[in-house]
């Protein structure tokens, strides 16, 4: 738990007066407030931070007992009040398995710090409610780390969310920071309101020798300088095994060539397949023998 | 798809507001009703929005028409800037 300065917080010194303090707080609280900044963690962060600044230095009673303990509040023991937990419990253990990680995010902005909990107790809540919704449900926000090989075909997951289970389908093709909508798997409503919506957003790890755009993949293969200008034949590792590939005669570093359904499944069209583009990198030889050498020399010769 | 109507009434005096601040709304292009008596399921999380907006922010409603506007504008170019990202990857190793 670390001490919190809310006059750093806020910008402001600690002689400022009320007046000060309403409009470095408007003021930022303006900047940082959620609906205004969409998907961005950072600002949602700063727009707690900021709400619990001014909870603790606009309430005049708080503010004095901040003042007076802040700076040694590790004394200010009989301030201890029990800890608010936190408002969602991921339950289930991992639904994933191994290699793949699943957090939760919300945007109620009316969690504190545990500074502020030990202080104060866990009450609170004027200010600006930030996404607390009056009728329609809380949507939920949730981002599921996944290997790029477990999204090559579609997979049933369940996943436990507030300890409700979800059975979903992650579709084969998800991109990378792509989000699905899960509708009606948010937060309760008020006052017989609708539920909120469950967005999950999907962070794809790559660790293959594959680079993929859309349903494309992209791989770099080096071919040695012989195959290069004689042609032949190669084995290549597409995603789904190997195959054997014709090299043409006289290949250049930066060709490229298509691999036609040999790329990732569409995103909602399974059965439909992107392409491979190998591009070639061409190896010049090295630790020439002696007759190699000489051999090179006739070539370059004859080129003359 | 069925779409889900919720009657203005109840979602008014759940937000403790008047039924002609919805209207209101209607005036300036910011909501759409059905039959003048029901919101349309899908567009509540945009008005609940707009409120919070209007009265933790004190923006007024053209205000927020131009907010909402540019958020939509911002969207958009982070679409397009993900895409951007996705194709740089292809010829740097960037995070």
């Amino acid at each position: 738990m670390e001490y919190i300065d809310y006059y750093k917080v806020l910008g402001i010194p600690k002689t400022a007066s009320e007046k000060e303090i309403k409009k470095a707080y408007r003021k930022l609280a303006r900047k940082y407030h959620p609906d205004v900044n969409p998907n961005d963690k950072q600002a949602e962060q700063k727009f707690k931070e900021v709400n619990e600044a001014n909870e603790v230095l606009s309430n005049p009673e708080n503010r004095k007992k901040y003042d007076e303990y802040g700076k040694d509040w590790k004394h200010a023991e009989e301030f201890e009040k029990a800890k608010r937990s936190g408002a969602y419990q991921q339950g289930g253990g991992n639904p994933f398995g191994s290699g793949r990680t699943y957090t939760q995010t919300n945007f109620d902005g009316e969690d504190f710090s545990d500074f502020f909990s030990s202080m104060f107790g866990g009450t609170g809540g004027r200010g600006y409610r930030g996404r607390s919704a009056a009728f329609r449900g809380q949507d939920f926000n949730a981002e599921l780390q996944i290997n790029l090989r477990d999204v090559y075909t579609s997979q049933k997951q369940t996943l436990t969310i507030n300890g409700k289970n979800i059975r979903l389908t992650i579709p084969a093709g998800v991109e990378d920071g792509q989000t699905i909508k899960i509708a009606g798997y948010g937060g309760e409503g008020a006052n017989g309101g609708p539920k909120g919506d469950l967005y999950i957003t999907f962070k794809i790890l790559n660790t293959t020798e594959f680079k993929r755009d859309r349903e494309n993949l992209y791989k770099e293969v080096d071919l040695d300088l012989y195959t290069a200008v004689l042609g032949g034949e190669i084995t290549v590792n597409t995603f789904d095994g190997k195959v054997k590939l014709n090299v043409k005669p006289e290949t250049q570093t930066g060709d490229q060539v298509k691999l036609k359904g040999k790329g990732f499944p569409k995103y909602k069209q399974e059965t439909n397949y992107g392409d491979l583009f190998i591009t070639y990198t061409i190896k010049t030889p090295k630790n020439l023998t002696a007759e190699q050498k000489t051999l090179f020399k006739k070539l370059a010769e004859l080129n003359k | 798809m069925a779409t889900t109507l919720i009657k203005i009434t109840d979602f008014c005096n759940s937000h403790g507001i008047e039924t002609t601040y919805i209207e209101t709304l209607e005036g300036y292009g910011l909501v759409q009703l059905r039959e003048q008596e029901f919101i349309d399921y899908q567009e509540l999380p945009k008005v609940e929005k707009i409120i919070r907006l209007n009265r933790d922010m004190n923006i007024n409603f053209e205000g927020i028409d131009v907010i909402l506007n540019l958020l939509d504008r911002m969207e958009s170019l982070n679409r397009e800037q993900k895409q951007l990202r996705r194709r740089l990857k292809l010829y740097e190793d960037i995070e």
